[in-house]
């Protein structure tokens, strides 16, 4: 599924990674939709049941690791933190139905680690007091090493952004590989290396990811 | 390896990267107020429940706790109102006892004294009939023996005698 | 003794062997974390009731130190794959 969008003269080419993930995002949309009926129908006090007990779990986890990672005053950013790690986590998931990973495609993992980096930038301007403030802490403990922060800095969405790029890209790549190996055995072979690549890769990665995410905000808020 | 097609979206390119932007920060709002609030609230909510309803259960425990204890006190004054009460009722018993054996004694005095004076008295109304019915028996022995003898005279005399005799402790024996 | 190949597949043979070469350094990372995974064992053997944030911290150690790892990997597949210097011909 490829799209070319003409904006008057110009061809915009968009592949089906994009398309893939913006399909994602609606399925989760339609399923979040769904959860939200169902939890504005149900009364605190009865058992949870059925998927919305899941969705349950799944938010309490990710706020138990954003409250011990991040703090208790941190607690506004585990939507965030729970909407990348949904998105990851079904992208990377993606590939089990035989289409390519929306994180495949590095210009997806980018954006995902610049958005990051872009609250980080600004979580961390604010909790320093001011952005003259903030660009000072680059000079410690000295103005020399102002580069190397700089850098370093900077290496975060890249370092973000490649990681799971290069864990799903060859992840998927070594898929292909092996279907092309087994060739007419891959229905038989090829699971066990479907649930090591896709299912236990592509899990700890979204994980990883979440948590480099709540690292590096938790960091900014407290310097 | 004729079919093997790999391509490698390496190169990010501004249009892509747009689109995953706005589709991320769209799903975060929709994820934010569609899923995160309610199921945070529903959390939250149950929380507060579980944790009103230990509040609850402790307040009653300690409630319960306290009204054992008063009952326990309760019990305790009760057990030593009804010790008392029996010895009470013990002691009065034993009072009453004893005044019903003294008055019993009592009366068992009075009666034998009376049994005594009144014995004392049939005995002297038996001495004095014994006393007299003598006098005149022996008058009448006297004067069936000695019927020309003696006259009147003399024979008071005589009954006087007899009976003074009668009357002393030697006859008695 | 290079008659008889053309530029293209020079180009494509070279790559191959560099992308070998760069995945040499998929030795660091495999080292690192398996020390990580050792250290972690033996933490988790120490205090096994924080085994969960053990688990945590060790998998976020491995993912920094598998950095380097990727960046050989993604160098790798762009020379076999993307080939960029077939276009620099």
């Amino acid at each position: 599924m490829e799209i070319f969008i003409t904006l008057g003269d110009k061809e915009i080419f968009i592949p089906d990674s994009i398309v893939n993930f913006v399909f994602i995002a609606l399925f989760i949309v339609i399923f979040s939709a769904i959860v939200n009926k169902k939890a504005k129908n149900t009364n605190p006090d009865d058992v949870p049941s059925g998927f919305l007990n899941v969705v349950e779990m799944l938010i309490e986890t990710i706020n138990n690791l954003v409250r011990s990672t991040m703090g208790e005053h941190n607690m506004k950013f585990a939507p965030y933190i729970l909407t990348i790690f949904v998105l990851i986590l079904c992208s990377n998931l993606y590939g089990l139905l035989g289409f390519t990973s929306p994180t495949s495609d590095y210009s997806v993992t980018l954006a995902l680690a610049l958005a990051t980096f872009v609250i980080v930038q600004v979580t961390g301007v604010r909790s320093a007091g001011g952005l003259f403030k903030y660009l000072k802490g680059f000079t410690e403990p000295n103005f020399l090493l102002t580069p190397l922060n700089v850098i370093g800095e900077l290496a975060n969405p890249v370092s973000l952004s490649f990681r799971l790029f290069g864990n799903i890209l060859s992840g998927g790549l070594i898929m292909t590989l092996l279907y092309a190996l087994f060739g007419y055995l891959a229905p038989v072979l090829a699971p066990p290396f479907h649930i090591y690549f896709d299912i236990f890769s592509g899990g700890l990665q979204a994980f990883i990811f979440t948590m480099l995410t709540m690292v590096f905000i938790g960091g900014a808020t407290e310097a | 390896m004729g079919d093997l097609k790999i391509s490698v979206n390496i190169a990010p390119t501004f249009a892509k990267l747009i689109i995953a932007w706005l589709t991320l920060f769209v799903l975060y709002l929709i994820l934010k107020k569609l899923l995160y609030k309610p199921v945070s609230n529903i959390l939250v909510e149950r929380q507060k429940k579980i944790q009103s309803e230990i509040d609850e259960s402790k307040a009653l425990k300690s409630e319960a706790e306290q009204l054992k204890l008063q009952y326990e006190a309760h019990m305790e004054s009760a057990k030593e109102e009804a010790q008392e009460i029996i010895e009470a009722a013990r002691q009065r018993g034993e009072e009453l006892r004893l005044d019903i054996v003294s008055k019993a004694q009592k009366e068992a005095q009075e009666i034998k004294s009376r049994a005594k004076v009144e014995i004392s008295r049939e005995r002297e109304a038996a001495f004095q009939e014994v006393k007299s019915q003598t006098g005149d028996l022996a008058l009448l022995i006297a004067s069936k023996i000695m019927e020309e003898e003696i006259n009147s005279e003399k024979q008071n005399q005589l009954i006087e005698k007899f009976i003074d005799e009668v009357g002393s402790s030697k006859w008695q024996n | 003794m290079l008659q008889g190949i053309s530029n293209e597949a020079f180009v494509l043979g070279c790559s191959a062997i560099g992308a070998g070469l760069a995945m040499i350094a998929g030795l660091g990372p495999g080292i690192g974390q398996g020390i990580a995974a050792g250290k972690g064992t033996e933490a988790v053997g120490r205090q096994p009731e924080a085994q969960g944030d053990i688990t945590r911290t060790m998998l976020l150690g491995q993912a920094v130190a598998e950095t380097t790892g990727i960046y050989s990997l993604l160098v790798a597949i762009i020379l076999l794959f993307v080939q960029p210097l077939l276009s620099a011909l």
